[in-house]
């Protein structure tokens, strides 16, 4: 039976989107200026309560048989309701004619910023299976489209260098009581490379133990709305995404293409819903308000300018003819196009967290194996399908830090929450327990989507279409 | 795996409920059924699928470009060489960190 709505190509199903606009209700929960109402209940919904069943906030709100509807108060924009609609009946806000247009404008030089899990179901927009990998092909037809790429690996790699950092900081200040401590990020590899990093830790009696990840938009507003009292533990770096904003405009712009940041345009493309409304917060012009003190620019502008999902850039590439699939797959990358294996796990549930034991191992033991080397992987923080993964991990201490500590080792007590669940059910007890000061953990990843972004709102809804109880289109027995 | 096994609408659905609802033709609402239970049993295929390409890019630039860590990556080594001296220095600060904000919705 090929019933299915044809997304492109492919078996994926279509999804209606809406330009953006702002939502005609009195918010709490929104700042100025920000985007609520990323997805939208269509009257197409015919209340089978599939997607009340995947909200992990109770946002989601109807009784079978009528028409569901979204306290936007209470919804963490993730899109997880959107992607299980069997009926196709939830709608995304979509920037892309906006980008569109862009590209178009010569004057404009146009940034993608393109995130670790749209690598691994773009191509399922065009006929290929989940999981087929498009890395170089995918910057290929970005720059026939006329894009410039700033990895978001790239920028998934900053965050470990940042919030791994950050880790050893919290837990030099908390467990081992230090006042300031110093330590080398080193490489061999192709040449000898050491970056002496030297933390004066008194900012860090306002950083406590747990720390959280922060890299998910979703699960900020999460904490935010529900459990204010835990941010403290949350790290204070960007997701990568606003990181790789303001650096495709600073240093970017500045020292590796050398054009005015008042021309840059940055595009996140991002398997996610949540990303969008992330873009919209007002702290989020962090580029600009560097540049200007520095007497650079004037305009005010974001760090983000717009972001696609997954799903926006596969129309993108067809309404400009572009099949993804048919460039090269072996291009070196340069420039922003380069990451590690760290960086784009980061797609995955556990991957914030083995690229973050990769790097904190690495410093805190001096050691550097072979890039293949098994030592690299922490198999015991991998999401898959459990709802919460907890490892601990030992970390041999070298000489010099065994010196300055006084220890040989240290032990990281871990966790990964995959998916928030339905009602935070994954999530509680964890959070209970960090705000009862029981919590064993040194360091928690939490993903709101199940299996993490590559499970995004954002990206292609499989399998066969689920609209196919469409009103608008002929019934297909 | 209980963690996707959620119910399946169509066990919570009756037909009744079904037809209440759709006022559509029978043989589309079995499609719809079908279709709802799949979802979940699906779901974690093609997720697993993709996991499986996440750690195979993973695999691929540790082998064709030697890194596995974030520090090793080439252009991160530059980006703090030329320009935010090191990691929680004064560039990433104002650029690469930020604040959270209490949002009161009153439940
Ligand atoms: S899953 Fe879709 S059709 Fe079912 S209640 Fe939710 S929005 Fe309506
Ligand atoms: S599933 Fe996510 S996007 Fe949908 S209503 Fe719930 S919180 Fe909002
Ligand atoms: S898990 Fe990833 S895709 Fe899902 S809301 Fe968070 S950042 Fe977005």
């Amino acid at each position: 039976m090929s019933l299915c709505i044809k997304g492109g190509e492919g078996l994926v199903e279509k999804i209606r989107t809406f330009p953006p606009s702002p939502v005609n209700e009195k918010l709490k929960t929104y700042r100025k200026g920000e985007l609520a109402g990323i997805v939208r209940v269509s009257d197409r919904c015919v209340g089978c309560d599939t997607c009340r069943t995947q909200c992990p906030t109770g946002a989601m709100m109807g009784e079978i048989g009528t028409r569901h509807k979204i306290d936007y108060d209470r919804c963490i924009n993730c899109g997880q309701c959107l992607i299980n609609c069997p009926f196709g009946a939830i709608e995304q806000m979509s920037f892309l004619d906006e980008v569109m247009k862009k590209l178009e404008d010569k004057n404009s030089f146009v940034v993608a910023i393109v995130a670790p899990a749209v690598r691994v179901a773009l191509a399922e927009e065009f006929g290929k299976p989940p999981g087929t990998l498009t890395v170089s092909r995918l910057h290929l037809a970005l720059k026939k489209a006329g894009f410039h790429i700033f990895e978001n690996n790239f920028a998934a790699d900053q965050t470990i260098m940042e919030e791994g950092t950050e880790l050893i900081g919290r837990i030099a200040y908390w467990e081992l009581g230090l006042k300031e401590i110093e330590f080398e990020i080193k490489d061999i590899r192709p040449i000898s490379w050491v970056k002496k990093v030297k933390l004066d830790l008194k900012e860090f009696e306002n950083k406590p133990l747990p720390q959280f990840t922060s890299c998910c938009p979703a699960w900020v507003r999460y904490a935010e709305v529900y459990y204010p009292e835990i941010l403290p533990h949350l790290s204070s770096c960007k997701s990568p995404q606003q990181m790789a904003g303001p650096t495709a405009k600073t240093y970017g712009a500045l020292k590796v293409w050398k054009v005015n940041p008042e021309r840059i345009y940055t595009v996140g493309i991002m398997p996610c819903t949540a990303k969008i409304y992330e873009a919209s917060r007002p702290e989020f012009d962090s580029a600009w308000r560097w540049l200007k003190e520095k007497g650079l620019v004037t305009t005010k502008f974001k760090d983000v300018d717009a972001v696609l999902t997954t799903r926006d850039l596969a129309e993108l590439f067809r309404r400009k003819g572009i099949n993804p699939i048919e460039f090269s797959e072996n291009e070196k990358p340069e420039n922003f196009e380069w990451y590690s294996g760290g960086g784009t796990i980061f797609g995955t549930s556990g991957g914030v967290m083995e690229a973050a034991l990769r790097f904190a191992w690495s410093v805190l033991s001096g050691q550097e194996p072979p890039a293949l080397s098994e030592k690299w992987n922490f198999v015991k923080v991998r999401g898959y399908t459990h709802p919460r993964v907890e490892a601990k991990i030992t970390i041999p201490l070298k000489s010099e830090l065994k010196k300055e500590i006084g220890l040989d080792e240290v032990t990281l007590n871990v966790c990964v929450v995959n998916g928030i669940g339905y009602r935070g059910l994954h999530i509680k007890d964890v959070l209970e327990e960090v705000l009862a000061g029981t919590s064993k953990y040194h360091f928690i990843e939490v993903m709101t989507c199940p299996g993490g972004c590559l499970n995004g709102g954002g990206q292609p809804v499989e399998p066969m279409g689920t609209s196919w109880i469409d009103p608008v289109l002929p019934l297909p027995l | 795996m209980k963690w996707f096994v959620e119910k399946p609408a169509s066990v919570r659905l009756s037909r009744r409920a079904l037809l209440k609802i759709f006022g559509i033709s029978i043989a589309a609402i079995a499609v719809g059924a079908y279709k709802i239970t799949d979802l979940f049993a699906h779901r974690n295929k093609y997720i697993k699928m993709r996991q499986k390409g996440q750690y195979k890019d993973d695999e691929r630039v540790r082998k064709v470009y030697k890194l596995a860590a974030s520090h090793q990556n080439p252009m991160i080594k530059r980006f703090y060489d030329e320009f935010a001296i090191q990691p929680f220095g004064e560039v990433s600060e104002e650029l690469l960190h930020t604040t959270y904000f209490k949002r009161t919705g009153g439940f």
